[in-house]
Parts: structure tokens; C-alpha cells; sequence
């Protein structure tokens, strides 16, 4: 071949290709025909119920369908698949074979999804329940599955975060083991009190867990009136001055005995392993579910919860609250059915309770939150669920990018020691960058 | 393989050439066996200090107790299943354009030779979004054995590195054999299937086992394609056995060497047809 | 074509001419499969990868035109700078380092010592060691506080680095990993290392030569082919670098502190997990670029370097 054929071939294929991938790509929108419910007694509709929960849960969440949901929608059967994490979901949903129904593993989710338009709009479906969902529910956890003012997630089953501080160290430090720090003046001092160090400056017992993990850092950060985003124009504010000044108050602290030592000592620990479990660590915040796995792994820790400390009292009992969301792909092929099966699973107050007590987590229907366990430290949970301070920290399109950049940023500030403010700016300009993405 | 040893090394240095090696070899060898060891103890022995090195006696259970909780033996089936394809596919389009490029002479080539050549330093990642989004319009990504054919179509189509392969190898045999064979009044297809592969042994067995180790290692594409936890291959299934079970070591490891195992063993059977297969791509 | 009196064609120029058209169809006819392959596989993605790179894309819906946005944006994200910089650094290091170390494990075995086989089998095993499995192992074995190595450091009196919990030795603890693997790669140099012929040896011997002398003027000149072919390789392979990051930093976050966020695993991060499948190809086809005016570098200057035959 000439010169020329082969250049006038190589152009004809990269305009084809070109074209090729545009048609397919447009092509591909095609909405989920949705099929029509079959009358009572008419042909079975099967649909698939994706989820994250493993193990024991699985059998568990089985059991729940089996006994509340089948008896009474013969017509619908819900065939589970545990174990699926976020992205699992992702791939599924955009491809051919969508799960029906989905319960994220992650707030964060629920509002990336429906930014991009892979979970349907349930506003309209949820009409004739939505007085009774906005009364019933637990308010803030009903925060993550809006987006722009519709509902997108359902919530399921909520959790939130908490101090927990070790009564016999405090009793042995000589504090009241009944006193847990309210105020983060009383949280230093305490932590200060709590720490011990051996002759070579090692730490051998820890007062207060530094915030070098995500979670915990943005349960403390909204105790101390730090802001993650401007509810008004949904941007991003990680450099406001209140979490800047919550990270240097938790690095002031721990630079007391020097933070390497620190991270020193909070890394020695296996993966999976709880310092707090183990006697090492004083106080620290974690998430309601420990109850129930204290009560099996360490049934002689004494221990307490409580809010965790505030710098103002107007900001007290501020915790994030999650849920599991539950939603549907638009790619689902039954929709009306999935509709069914997830209004049902979200607003049965027997199903909230019961799958709230097996999993450790908080029912979303007010009204069970005081009857759903016997347990103080899960009830004390329960109530901090409804403060008015709860809240979802992040329900952005972007907050999953957010909490990656807070784990980077957490990053440069312990391991790196660059500084609160210079960390949080550049991650700030980042997300900025990210949420233009996002408006539509 | 070469038979003649070239001696940098003579006389006194020899035995510290011995300690030398054997050093290095224990130190090569130390990770495989601590995997194996640790998968024989009991929970309470992994945390010890001085580490327990013979664990005695031997937790024989964790495996099967792996077994039972990660659905290995699905996974196991499902990768040999692939890699069948996967193996076959390689064969088929591999020396059938082997032989294009090395027996017969035609215009452009060399030149097309070297574009195969070329996509040998094309990355993955370059291709890995359009490629998801187009198998996603076929509907292959999810569930069922369809989901396999993002990973098996590519190998029917040709694969640069063992073309490459078994080109180097029929270059190497003489082409009187083929010369006469076409006289005869052969084919050339019939050549190709009457004399060279016959005479290729040893490449294809190469070209299998390389071809088996690179779909037994492979996580990205089955991470992305494969979705129903039915279909998973051995691969995605530790990473999520690693995932629940990260504090169980023991059974963490005996999982890690139940995957291992079966390419070790092929190795150790077939160790002289891999090291001749590395050694011919290496050669030119 | 202008007009011109005929050519005239010989029956035996016809013939030759009919001839060569046959030898390329029949060529062609072999390669066929691999030139699908190519055009479906390689070539298409290639391209549309370039398409979607100036587009806003989802996977939901339809990808929308935005030019070079993302291009732009690219170049103002650090992490797009961090993963960069992560895959290059460990590239620079890994690359020489997995030369040296399998010339000298082969110049080692390259001798006729009893035992050569076993000790060649025990370097060679780890290399088909899958990577999942490699990954999970080493993890344990790196653990801090029970892990092997720090244990084997202890004994020395030595206090070994938090490995994988430390932004500052998560990279140096992955190149261990990776040249635990070394064995396909030393292979590779004993087969050369074979086909040296023994007069050159004693041709050296005679002139006096230490074996020192005689590794740096015959060995490594006549092995600089193989160098040529495992640097390529292998500088390949560190910018796919991808299964073992994204077990090590558990489900690919890339962590401590971003030093295990290679160029590979932020772009999946950014196709699959953010949905941003426009600004990861255009991640893709920087790569794409990067690989190709490096691997052109390369190759130009391997004819400075690398002698064949002769």
C-alpha cells in the first residue's frame, strides 16, 4: 500500500472509531422498561436485593425477609446477595444485569448516585407515605437520602458516634469514673492526666486517641461547630476556621508527649485490634455497635459513653448520623416491585427494631428507639440520635471524594506534620475543584 | 539450554559462593514457608514472641475451615474453567499469526510486525475505561459465565507477547521442512497444523503455562468485570477473604496457600519448560 | 491517471504480480485474527479513550463535550502530581535495582556448582507466587509488632520501621515485594549468560583478568541485548503497577498518607469509584504519552549502549 491509501485508511478508522463511540455511548440510555405488577395470586416477580452485610448478618437479614415480607407478598420474591461493597454496586448498576434493590454501604453514597442519575427519584412513589416517613423517622437520618429537595435513599437502620472512656483508668488516674469530660478543656485535662510514659518518653497508655482516622475526626470536628459545607450552595468549606482549630487543638494535645511517640504507639497494635479493648487507651470515639461487641470480646472492660466533648454548648451532642441507604438503580428491571419491597422494608417498625438490635445499629422509626434494646450504652445511642445536633455531616454528591481527601489530609497533618491550616486549604481547593463537577 | 558453565568464580571461592547462595536461596524461600507455617497454628500461636517456628501439632483445620467460609473450591473451579478458554484461545490465535509473521513473506510485514511489537509497551490502564464501557453496551459485565468474556475474547484475538513468542520459535526450525511439504502440495494451514505445531512442544507447553500463571494472577479485569460472587476467580476471592477475615492470620494464610499451591505445583513439574520459555522471549 | 499507452505486462510479470497478491492475502489471512484483535482491542479504546478524555462521563446517561476541562483540571490536582510522582519514583528505583540484582543473582549461579538447580528453583519459586497471595503474605510478614521481619531485626538489636503503617517505608517495603519476585527476571540473564563462549573467558584468563575484571568488559557488554529487553520490560510493568498496591493499601485507597496512590490505582479510584470516567481517560492517555516518549527515549539511546553480536 502507498503512502497515501495507508494514510486515508488510518483517518477513515479513527473518524469510525470516533463516531462509533459516540453513538455507543448515547445509545446506552435507554430507560428500565417497567413491568407491570401481576395481580394477587397472579405470576411470581423475582427481584434481587443487593447488600453489604456479611457473614452471620446475611442468614440474619434472610431471616427478616422470610418472616415480615413473604408471608404477606407471595407475589414478589426477594433473592439476597450479601457481601457487596459500593463499588460492586457501581459496576452492577451500570451494566446489563442491575440488582432491583440496593442497600449502600455508605451514606455517601446516596447522593454521588443520584447526582449521576443511577438511582431513580422516589418522590413520587413515596407520596402517600411521605407525612407519615418525615413523622415517623428519626429526622436526621433522612438528610442523606435527599438530593436537590427530592428523595433518592431511603434510610435504614442508623448509626451514630460517641465518647467512650475506661472507668477503671479514670477511677486509677483519680477522676470521677461517673464524670466524663463535657467541655474539651475537661477532655485535655483529663488526657493529660490519663497518659503515662515510661523513662524513655514511650508511651504505655494513651488518655485520648488522636484523630488520625476520618470518623473519628468528624464526630469531634462537629462538636466544635466546624462546618463541612454551605447548605446553601452545597459547596465545600474543609478550611473553615472551627475544623482548622479542631485539628490543632487534638495535635496541640498529643505534641504534649510528642506525636511521633504517639503514632508510634497507636500504630503498634495488630490491625483489629481495639486499644481501648485492650486497657491502652483512655478515651476515644467510636461508633454505637461497640456495646454488643464489648459485651462478647471483653465482658470485664468497664467502660462508659457519653457525647462527645463540645467547645460550646450550642454545638453539644453532635454526631454524625449514618444509615443504610436503601435504593433503586434505574437500570432495574422491576422497578414497581423493588418500589414495593423497599417502602415496606423501610417503614416496618418490627423489622427496624429487630435488625437494629441484631446488628448494634439505631432503628430509623423514632418510636422504636426506646423499646428496641435493653442495653444503657445502646440506648444512650439511640437518644443521642435524635439531638438536634445530629446530623449527616456531608450530604454532597462529592462527600465520598471528601472523605478520601480528609484521609489524605489526615495523612499530611499526623504522618507528614504539615499543618492544619496549610493541609485543609489545599484539600479544600481540590474538593472546589471536584463539586463543579456536580451541579447540573 | 546452554551446557557450558562459565566460571567467574575458581578454586578456594567456591564453598563461599555455597554459603552465599544458600543464604540468599532461605532468604527467597523464608516468606513461602512462614505463609505455610503460620497457616498450620492455632490462633493463640500466631501473636507469640519468641514466633513459634514448628507449630506442633499441626492446625490442619484451618484449611478446610477456610474452605468453608471463603467458597474456595467455587473460586478454584471457576479459574481453571477461565483459564481453559482463556489457555485455548491463546493457542489458536497466537500461532496461527506466529506463523503469518514468521513463514510467510508478504508486503508489509515487517512493518505491521512492529506495531504488534508496539502494543507490547501499551499499558493496561490506557484501554482499561473505553474496553469496560463497551463490554457494559454488549451486557457482558455482571453475572452468569458471559461475565467471563471480557477476559477470554481478547486471547482468541491475538495476545503481542506470546505472538511474539512463538514466532521466535518458528523461526528456529528449518525451513527445508516446510519448503518440502509445500512442494507436496500442502497448504499452508496444513503445514502449520501438520508440521509446525508438531514440532513446537515445547513453546506451546511455555506459551500454556505462562498463559495459566497470567489468568491465575489476574485481578484487575476479574476487580472489574466480574460481578456475582458465584463467578469469582481465585484472585478477587482472597482479596475479600482478606477483606472479612484480615485478623485471622492463620486462615488468611492457609487461603493464601491454597491459591499458590496449585501454580507451585505446576511450576515444579514443569520448571524446565518455563525457564525455556522466559529464555526465548529474552533472545534476539 | 493520465492517459498513457498501455503498459505492457508480461505473462511472467502478471504471474509475479498475481503471485504477490496471493502471498498477502494468504499473510494476511493468518494475522486476521490478531488484526481484529488489534482494531477491537487496542486500537478502539486507544482512541475512544482519547474521545472520552473531552468529556464529562458518568456511565449514566450520555458523556457531555467539556474540551479540554479535564485536561486542565488534571493540572491543577495534587494527587494527580502525588500518584505521578509515587509511580515515578518507585519506577527509578525499581527498575535498576531488579537489573542489578538478577544480573548478579545470575552471574552467581552462572558457575558449575552442585546444587545450582535447587538454589535456582528456590529464587525462581516466589516469581510465580501469585500477586494477591504474595501481597497477603508480606503483609503479615511486615506486620509491625508481629510481623517476621521486624522480629528478624529484633534479634540484631535493630528497631525496625512501622513498614506499611508509615508513609516514609510503604514504598521501600513494596520494593522488597518486588524484588523477592526477581527470579523470572534473573532467568532471563543466565540464558544469556549461557551463550557466552568460553573463549572469551580464557581469552581473559590468559590477559590475567580478575573476575571482576572480567564481569565489566565481557559479561555486561554482551548482556547489555537482555538489559535492553528486562529495562523495557520492566519499566512497562512498574507504570502498570496495580494488584499489589491495592491489596496492600486494602481496597486500593492508596494509603498512608498517599504513598501507595500509584498513577494506576488513582485512575481506577477516579473511573470507578467517582464516576469520573472523562477524567480518567484523560489520566489514560497521559499515560499513554508519558509510556511512549519514554519508551522512545529508550530505545534511542539503546544504540549508544547495547551491542549485539560482535
Amino acid at each position: 500500500m502507498n503512502n497515501k491509501r495507508l494514510f486515508t485508511l488510518a483517518s477513515v478508522i479513527l473518524v469510525l472509531s470516533m463516531v462509533l463511540t459516540a453513538c455507543g455511548a448515547s445509545a446506552t440510555k435507554a430507560p428500565a422498561a417497567a413491568t407491570q405488577a401481576p395481580a394477587a395470586g397472579g405470576p411470581v416477580v423475582t427481584i434481587t436485593f443487593w447488600h453489604g452485610f456479611n457473614a452471620h448478618e446475611v442468614d440474619f437479614l434472610n431471616g427478616i425477609i422470610a418472616k415480615y415480607w413473604t408471608p404477606t407478598h407471595p407475589n414478589i420474591k426477594v433473592v439476597t446477595t450479601g457481601n457487596k461493597s459500593n463499588d460492586d454496586m457501581l459496576t452492577a448498576m451500570s451494566g446489563g444485569d442491575s440488582p432491583d434493590v440496593i442497600m449502600g454501604g455508605s451514606s455517601e453514597v446516596a447522593t454521588l448516585w443520584a447526582s449521576q442519575g443511577a438511582i431513580i427519584d422516589l418522590t413520587s412513589a413515596i407520596q402517600p407515605i411521605k407525612a407519615q416517613l418525615e413523622s415517623e423517622d428519626v429526622p436526621a437520618g433522612l438528610e442523606w437520602g435527599m438530593y436537590q429537595g427530592k428523595y433518592y435513599a431511603l434510610p435504614f437502620v442508623n448509626y451514630n458516634w460517641g465518647l467512650y472512656y475506661n472507668k477503671d483508668l479514670f477511677t486509677a488516674a483519680g477522676l470521677d469514673p461517673n464524670k466524663p469530660p463535657t467541655t474539651v478543656d475537661e477532655l485535655k485535662a483529663d488526657a493529660i492526666k490519663l497518659t503515662k510514659v515510661d523513662a524513655s518518653g514511650n508511651i504505655t497508655q494513651l488518655g485520648w486517641m488522636p484523630l488520625n482516622d476520618e470518623w473519628r475526626a468528624l464526630n469531634f470536628i462537629m462538636n466544635q461547630g466546624g462546618k463541612f459545607y454551605d447548605p446553601a450552595t452545597g459547596a465545600p468549606t474543609f478550611n473553615d476556621p472551627n475544623i482548622v482549630s479542631a485539628f490543632q487543638w487534638d495535635l496541640d494535645l498529643q505534641n504534649t508527649f510528642g506525636l511521633s511517640k504517639v503514632t508510634a504507639f497507636t500504630t503498634g497494635f495488630n490491625q483489629g485490634d481495639n486499644p481501648f479493648q485492650l486497657g491502652k487507651v483512655a478515651m476515644y470515639i467510636d461508633g454505637c455497635w461497640n456495646p454488643e461487641f464489648f459485651k462478647l470480646n471483653a465482658p470485664n472492660l468497664h467502660y462508659g459513653v457519653a457525647a462527645i466533648p463540645y467547645s460550646d454548648p450550642k454545638y453539644a451532642n453532635a454526631n454524625d448520623l449514618g444509615t443504610n441507604p436503601i435504593m433503586i438503580p434505574v437500570a432495574s428491571k422491576h422497578q414497581k416491585e423493588a418500589l414495593e419491597f423497599a417502602i415496606f422494608f423501610a417503614t416496618n417498625k418490627d423489622i427496624a427494631r429487630e435488625f437494629s438490635a441484631e446488628i448494634s445499629n439505631l432503628p430509623q422509626i423514632t418510636s422504636e428507639l426506646t423499646t428496641f434494646t435493653q442495653d444503657p450504652n445502646t440506648q444512650f445511642f439511640a437518644q443521642l440520635s435524635t439531638s438536634a445536633n445530629a446530623a449527616a455531616w456531608a450530604p454532597v454528591p462529592y462527600s465520598q471524594k471528601y472523605l478520601d481527601e480528609m484521609t489524605s489530609a489526615i495523612g499530611q497533618m499526623y504522618n507528614s506534620g504539615v499543618a492544619p491550616k496549610d493541609a485543609l486549604d489545599a484539600a479544600q481547593q481540590i474538593l472546589l475543584q471536584d463539586a463543579k463537577g456536580y451541579t447540573k | 539450554m546452554g551446557t557450558r558453565a562459565n566460571d567467574i568464580f575458581s578454586g578456594k571461592r567456591r564453598w563461599l559462593l555455597h554459603v552465599v547462595l544458600i543464604i540468599i536461596s532461605l532468604a527467597f524461600l523464608v516468606p513461602i514457608l512462614w505463609m505455610i507455617i503460620t497457616s498450620l497454628k492455632n490462633t493463640n500461636q500466631v501473636f507469640t514472641w519468641p514466633p513459634i517456628l514448628i507449630p506442633s501439632p499441626a492446625n490442619w483445620l484451618n484449611y478446610p475451615q477456610a474452605l468453608k467460609v471463603s467458597n474456595f473450591g467455587r473460586y478454584f473451579f471457576n479459574t481453571v474453567f477461565l483459564s481453559f478458554w482463556v489457555i485455548l484461545g491463546n493457542l489458536f490465535s497466537c500461532t496461527l499469526a506466529a506463523y503469518g509473521f514468521a513463514r510467510l513473506e508478504w508486503k508489509g510485514r515487517d512493518v505491521v510486525f512492529i506495531i504488534v511489537l508496539a502494543t507490547l509497551v501499551l499499558p493496561d490502564q490506557v484501554t482499561l475505561v473505553p474496553l469496560f464501557i463497551v463490554f457494559r453496551n454488549l451486557n457482558l459485565v455482571g453475572g452468569g459465565y458471559k461475565g467471563y468474556l471480557p477476559l477470554i475474547l481478547p486471547f482468541w484475538f491475538g495476545k503481542a507477547y506470546y505472538i511474539f513468542m512463538m514466532r521466535q520459535f518458528f523461526m528456529g526450525i528449518p525451513k527445508d521442512l516446510s519448503d518440502a511439504a509445500r512442494i507436496d502440495g500442502c497448504s499452508e494451514l496444513g503445514i502449520l497444523w501438520r508440521i509446525m505445531i508438531p514440532l513446537s512442544k515445547p513453546a506451546l507447553i511455555a506459551v500454556s503455562i505462562f498463559t495459566l500463571l497470567n489468568t491465575w494472577n489476574d485481578f484487575l479485569n476479574p476487580l472489574v468485570y466480574i460481578q456475582d460472587p458465584k463467578f469469582y476467580t481465585i484472585s478477587i476471592g482472597l482479596a475479600n477473604f482478606q477483606d472479612r477475615y484480615m485478623t485471622q492470620w492463620n486462615q488468611l494464610m492457609a487461603a493464601a496457600a491454597m491459591m499458590s499451591l496449585p501454580v507451585l505445583i505446576v511450576f515444579i513439574i514443569a520448571q524446565k519448560q518455563f525457564v525455556q520459555g522466559i529464555s526465548m522471549t529474552g533472545l534476539k | 491517471m493520465s492517459a498513457q499507452a498501455p503498459i505492457l505486462m508480461t505473462p511472467l510479470a502478471k504471474k509475479k504480480i498475481g503471485h504477490e497478491r496471493r502471498k498477502l492475502f494468504l499473510g494476511l489471512a493468518f494475522i486476521s485474527p490478531w488484526m481484529i484483535g488489534f482494531l477491537a482491542f487496542t486500537l478502539y479504546p486507544l482512541l475512544a479513550s482519547l474521545y472520552y478524555s473531552f468529556t464529562n462521563y458518568s456511565l449514566f446517561g450520555s458523556p457531555k463535550w467539556i474540551g479540554l476541562e479535564n485536561y486542565i483540571n488534571l493540572f491543577s490536582d495534587p494527587k494527580f502530581y502525588k500518584s505521578l510522582g509515587n509511580t515515578l519514583i518507585f519506577s527509578v528505583i525499581v527498575v535498576p535495582a531488579s537489573i542489578v540484582l538478577a544480573l548478579g543473582l545470575a552471574i552467581l549461579l552462572n558457575n558449575k556448582l552442585r546444587g545450582n538447580s535447587i538454589y535456582r528453583t528456590l529464587i525462581f519459586m516466589p516469581s510465580v507466587v501469585p500477586a494477591v497471595a504474595s501481597a497477603v503474605v508480606w503483609i503479615w510478614i511486615l506486620s509491625p509488632q508481629w510481623g517476621l521481619l521486624n522480629g528478624a531485626l529484633r534479634l540484631i538489636h535493630l528497631q525496625g520501621p512501622p513498614w506499611l503503617s508509615s508513609p516514609d517505608w510503604a514504598k521501600p517495603a513494596l520494593l522488597i515485594i518486588t524484588l523477592w519476585m526477581i527470579g523470572s527476571d534473573m532467568v532471563l540473564y543466565l540464558a544469556g549468560l549461557q551463550e557466552i563462549p568460553l573463549d572469551y573467558y580464557e581469552a581473559a584468563e590468559l590477559d590475567g583478568a580478575t573476575a571482576w575484571q572480567k564481569t565489566i568488559y565481557i559479561v555486561v557488554p554482551l548482556l547489555t541485548p537482555i538489559m535492553f529487553f528486562h529495562l523495557i520490560n520492566a519499566f512497562i510493568w512498574s507504570f502498570q503497577y496495580f494488584s499489589i498496591p491495592y491489596i496492600i493499601s486494602v481496597q486500593g485507597s492508596g494509603q498512608p498518607a498517599d504513598s501507595l496512590l500509584f498513577y494506576p490505582l488513582y485512575l481506577y479510584q477516579n473511573a470507578f469509584r467517582y464516576l469520573k470516567m472523562g477524567y480518567a481517560s484523560a489520566m489514560a492517555w497521559l499515560l499513554f504519552l508519558l509510556v511512549m516518549v519514554c519508551t522512545i527515549i529508550i530505545l534511542r539511546s539503546s544504540k549508544s549502549w547495547v551491542n549485539y553480536g560482535n
